[in-house]
């Protein structure tokens, strides 16, 4: 890793890591309050029908019975908002180099520097690592002080919901492996972000539509999205550690052989 | 520096079975049209790209695999030179300095001031040639031990290509290496002491300019006293492009005492003999 390299990367993802981060924050801490002012109203109304059941269901990848509270409480972990706002930020970063630079024909500029393809490679992903943190920490930061504000009951302890802030992050992780990934074997960096997206998106769906069918439920296993499993850990049924290793798993695998492609193929300026 | 040197992409060939040693110490020239393999050549030098056969080496290390240490030594622009459109050339010798290690906004401020550079513009707000500068601030700022510079004087006005010619010479006269690729002939002309010509990704010339010169066919131009003394029958060595009333002119294709001997007998006015220049040689090799 190269310092002025890590400098270069924050000044340039800065902006975008902090709205990512403060939308999280909003996000999660509208819901937590517009949870408290209709949860009455909407556990008696609407939890009761069998329809919303199912969008739960398909929302979070597993049968969840009756809706309760602990259902409901979730909605700010699975949202596809906030979805959107951490694969987004994945995306974005991890695609910057060398797609990004590609794209943009800075690449010769950087790499005339003194330093490893290697270094270049670490250097931009220790900022993805840690902004990501950044953005799920302010998405947690927003959901606990939601809750607080609203006075709800908890579904589960802060410890729980910790895990699940960490199961957001290794999935946010293992996005951003498969974009290093995909920028490394990618001339244009539109190309990279758009089959990231679309994967994650296919992800996302393969796990919803699980609960409904078989032969969906058995090819889910190499969705992402399988292993992310908010409702299981509140409800102690899913292994967070185990999720969390495969997803971290799954992010590093991809990583690295996108920085073995990045180091060893051709680099022009399209 | 290459050996052998063969860079294909796909069924294309980029450069072939090139072999090229730039002296240190020199202004080397690097001349050929659009697509001879110039850029190839220098982004296997960068490291940018790897040879699909044969070898680069800058100060006898590997290009692929010492890339980084070799890079710190050299400064290069290159010939579509884009810049991050928030950099501002301090910015950039902040930023430049933090990755190589050493401070360079002393050398940095120095070399805008020489150029006419304002430090604190931004890339986006600036003009074609203001970036240009820019990155010859960027090539020369870690005042490196080898210059790759892809078309430097593109964009810059003649005030500023004559401070960059002054600044070549003097890194070259404090030992540093130059490896110019240009399409102005005359600055490669007035400034290079060797030059090598590629085309369609072969050598085809690594000479000093002196060798290429003598090398070259001479014009020659003989104005007669009268009309009736360019009737005469033409020495042989010599292709006549133009015999008229008065004027006869012609390329010198064999040894110049025949045709001194014989012009020292004839009743001319004026004898003329002219050096090919840079151009005419570029041009030889391609017709």
């Amino acid at each position: 890793m190269n310092l002025g390299l890590i400098y270069k990367a924050v000044r340039e993802t800065r902006v975008s890591t902090l709205a990512f981060a403060a939308g999280l924050f909003v996000f999660e801490l509208l819901v937590g309050i517009m949870l408290a002012t209709f949860h009455k109203e909407f556990s008696d109304k609407f939890l009761p029908l069998e329809f919303i059941q199912k969008i739960f269901a398909a929302l979070l990848g597993t049968e969840v019975g009756t809706v309760g509270p602990a259902v409901l409480s979730m909605l700010g972990w699975i949202h596809p908002i906030v979805l959107a706002l951490v694969w987004a930020h994945a995306i974005v970063v991890c695609t910057r180099v060398p797609a990004g630079e590609v794209d943009r024909g800075t690449l010769d500029v950087l790499l005339a520097l003194p330093v490893t393809r290697t270094s270049v490679y670490a250097s931009e992903s220790a900022v993805f690592v840690c902004s990501n943190l950044l953005i799920v920490g302010a998405g947690f930061g927003g959901n606990v002080v939601g809750n607080w504000i609203s006075g709800l009951e908890r579904a589960g302890s802060l410890g729980q919901f910790t895990l699940v802030a960490l199961n957001l992050y290794a999935l946010s992780l293992a996005a951003g492996g498969m974009s290093a990934f995909l920028s490394s074997v990618c001339d244009r960096r539109g190309r990279a972000m758009g089959t990231a997206f679309a994967i994650l998106m296919a992800s996302l769906f393969l796990s919803s539509m699980s609960t409904f069918n078989t032969i969906v439920k058995s090819v889910s296993v190499v969705s992402l999205m399988n292993y992310y499993r908010p409702y299981g850990i509140l409800q102690g049924q899913a292994s967070p550690l185990g999720d969390i290793i495969v997803l971290l798993a799954i992010g590093t695998v991809l990583w690295i052989i996108g920085a073995v492609v990045f180091v060893r193929r051709d680099l022009r300026t399209v | 520096m290459v050996e052998r040197l063969t860079k294909c992409y796909g069924r294309r060939v980029g450069v072939e079975a090139l072999s090229l040693r730039v002296p240190e110490g020199t202004m080397f020239g690097f001349l050929g049209p659009n697509g001879s393999g110039k850029t190839t050549t220098i982004r296997v030098l960068m490291g940018f790209l790897r040879p699909s056969s044969g070898a680069a080496r800058v100060f006898g290390l590997d290009c692929c695999r010492d890339g980084a240490r070799i890079k710190a030594e050299v400064g290069y622009l290159p010939g579509d030179l884009r810049l991050y459109p928030w950099l501002t050339c301090r910015k950039a010798m902040r930023l430049f300095g933090r990755v190589r290690g050493r401070d360079l906004t002393k050398a940095g401020g120095d070399l805008a001031e020489e150029f006419g550079l304002d430090p604190n513009v931004r890339v986006r707000a600036m003009s074609r040639g203001m970036r240009q500068k820019l990155g010859l601030v960027l090539a020369f700022a870690h005042q490196p031990r080898l210059l790759i510079l892809d078309e430097p004087t593109a964009s810059l006005d003649p005030l500023m290509q004559d401070k960059l010619y002054g600044r070549l010479r003097a890194v070259v006269s404090t030992g540093g290496t130059v490896l110019l690729s240009s399409h102005t002939l005359n600055e490669v002309e007035n400034l290079c002491s060797r030059v090598a010509i590629l085309r369609n990704g072969r050598l085809v010339a690594d000479e000093s300019l002196d060798r290429l010169r003598s090398q070259a066919r001479r014009k020659v131009t003989i104005r007669w006293r009268s009309v009736e003394d360019a009737l005469r029958a033409p020495p042989d060595g010599v292709d006549w492009t133009e015999r008229s009333a008065f004027h006869w002119h012609g390329v010198v294709r064999s040894p110049m005492t025949d045709l001194l001997r014989w012009v020292a007998e004839q009743p001319i006015d004026d004898f003329t003999l002219e050096s090919p220049d840079l151009a005419e040689i570029f041009r030889g090799y391609y017709v």
